[in-house]
């Protein structure tokens, strides 16, 4: 995987994995969706303070045939500014990010790292223009595929990237408050624990009981050899989470 | 086991002597917590400054001792952030909008003349060659107008007459802005296509206007048009040319880069032709306005027209070479010719 090279001085430099074109594109799905539905929420919403007495459809159809000033400027202009400028105004609110790139762990940087500016971030939406021709997004994707760094038009003009930003270090700051309370359990066991529960649906049967059981042998959980032993299914899924909060 | 034991015990005690400053400098650079303004005190400063000293002394540590481990990550991402929030240009977009409209916007005029001028050339040549050609080959006005535009100047009227009986100022003046806007935007990012994707635009419209200006000739409504036009028209179109030199720009930066790479040639350029855009919201907002509520009015005589569009575009002209602010930005020896 392509890794941006982040020169924090002092002789350090910290690497990030490049977000590929998978998941950038699902983290634009992602936002489409909102933008769409909070556009469509907002139209509703005028539909029905409009006029209660009648359904949905009918106060839609009026609208749009009488397409009066009054509709325009309350219901569709608000409704086009928010489908519009969506993602300039995240971005730039919540520092490279909008809801899709949140859930899809990704952000917007400088391409030396550094918090991408008010007009970076508006070049690159301006560039959105070039990289949706001719339609859907072909263009864009079309770079983004051409190139290590997986960049569009936009983002080569604003001179920025998209990287992962997956850490939990919230998590970790957690573990660590954890660890001096109570060295039983160290960082690297905690991490270990945490891994399993999170896989733990997709991991096999008996293969993940197994190696609960080890762990919880290794770590001292709660209980006798025998009983440790003695535990199935969610039982031991339980043990393992009584470990990290206690 | 005893190695393994005291190993333990000394991380114990590094993480519990340096766990509260990884803490602050967490909350303080975590994105959105708003901590990012208490940063402009001045001791805040002081201390975030040693604790991010403080703090790549302990990433060298944790590489050496711990390497890839999570705790190494976390300290290497908590460095990576406080870094980038340390060296963040101050904030204050009223500032930077401020600096932009006072100061620099004279340098960018003096810095793009040539491309302006080039792109003003092409762009009335274009009017010209579209009204030669309909003049002589009438038939091809259908290339450049609509039937209905067609229909209604055959008829003996504008397609603009009676355009506040069909909508209201506001709406008409709320999508012109957003028309020219789009224009405008497609004019300047259509150069990243070396510059062939702003002159179709450029031409585009000059042979449009050309073409419909000889059209409304051949059937004696030239005045009305021109009455119509003129209060926002000049501004207009002086803004099209803007955003044409702007594209050309991005266009000549890839094609002909210099001494830089192709793409920082292209960065610094579309940074620079951007910085222009900004400077023309206000006037495309004014132009809107004007024609939604001052062209489509019968009420304005010829002679208010003239005035209202010969003022407008005089004020444009002398915001748009810094002359208004009397700034020292057109002074040749203080630009750089790094376009």
């Amino acid at each position: 995987m392509e890794q941006l090279k982040i020169d924090v001085g002092q002789g350090i430099d910290i690497r990030f994995n490049v977000a590929g074109l998978g998941v950038r594109s699902f983290a634009f799905v992602i936002d489409w969706h909102i933008r769409f539905i909070l556009a469509l929420a907002w139209l509703f919403f005028w539909f029905l303070l409009i006029d209660f007495s009648q359904s949905w459809f009918d106060n839609m159809s009026r609208l749009f045939k009488e397409s009066s000033s009054t509709a325009y400027l309350l219901v569709f202009l608000p409704a086009m500014i928010m489908y519009f400028f969506y993602h300039p105004t995240l971005e730039i609110l919540m520092k490279g990010q909008t809801p899709g790139k949140r859930m899809a762990k990704i952000r917007v940087v400088g391409q030396d790292g550094e918090i991408a500016g008010i007009g970076a971030h508006l070049i690159r939406n301006i560039f959105r223009l070039i990289d949706s021709l001719p339609l859907f997004y072909c263009f864009g994707v079309l770079v983004c595929l051409l190139n290590d760094r997986h960049l569009r038009i936009g983002d080569m003009a604003a001179g920025t990237i998209e990287i992962y930003v997956d850490h939990e270090t919230k998590v970790i700051m957690d573990d660590i408050d954890h660890f001096i309370k109570d060295d039983r359990l160290d960082l690297e066991q905690r991490q270990i624990i945490r891994d399993l529960i999170k896989r733990w649906e997709i991991l096999d049967h008996s293969m993940r009981e197994t190696l609960s059981r080890q762990l919880l042998l290794k770590v001292g959980g709660q209980g006798s050899r025998e009983e440790l032993q003695a535990l199935q299914g969610e039982d031991i899924l339980q043990s393992l989470k009584d470990i990290l909060s206690s | 086991m005893n190695n393994t034991s005291s190993k333990n015990s000394a991380l114990l005690r590094w993480l519990k002597q340096r766990q509260g400053t990884w803490k602050k400098l967490s909350e303080i650079s975590a994105p959105g917590s708003g901590a990012i303004n208490d940063v402009n005190e001045y001791r805040q400063v002081l201390d975030f400054a040693e604790g991010l000293r403080s703090l790549a002394s302990d990433v060298s540590l944790a590489r050496i001792t711990m390497p890839g481990s999570q705790l190494t990550r976390t300290l290497e991402i908590l460095l990576a952030q406080c870094s980038s929030m340390f060296n963040e240009q101050p904030g204050g977009a009223w500032r930077l909008v401020k600096r932009l409209y006072r100061d620099e916007v004279g340098q960018l005029f003096y810095l793009m003349r040539q491309r302006i001028l080039t792109v003003t050339l092409i762009f009335v040549m274009s009017v010209f060659i579209g009204w030669w050609l309909i003049i002589n080959f009438p038939d091809l006005v259908s290339l450049f107008a609509s039937e209905q535009m067609i229909e209604e100047v055959e008829k003996g009227s504008l397609w603009t007459d009676g355009l506040l009986n069909i909508m209201p100022s506001s709406i008409l003046a709320i999508q012109i802005i957003s028309n020219n806007v789009m224009v405008t935007l497609f004019a300047y990012a259509m150069g990243v296509f070396y510059g062939l994707g702003t002159l179709y635009i450029i031409v585009l419209n000059g042979l449009m206007l050309g073409s419909v200006f000889a059209f409304t000739y051949q059937h004696h409504l030239f005045e009305r048009l021109l009455a119509f036009i003129l209060p926002h028209g000049l501004v207009e179109l002086s803004v099209i040319c803007l955003a044409g030199a702007a594209g050309f720009s991005l266009g000549e930066a890839l094609a002909r880069p210099g001494q830089k790479s192709r793409i920082e040639s292209f960065q610094k350029s579309v940074s620079v032709a951007g910085k222009f855009l900004v400077v023309c919201v206000p006037f495309f907002i004014c132009s809107g306005v004007i024609e939604g509520y001052i062209s489509p009015n019968d009420s304005y005589s010829m002679a208010n027209r003239v005035v209202i569009g010969v003022a407008y575009e005089l004020i444009f002209l002398l915001f748009i070479t810094g002359k208004i602010w009397q700034t020292e930005s057109l002074n040749q020896k203080s630009v750089k010719h790094d376009l």
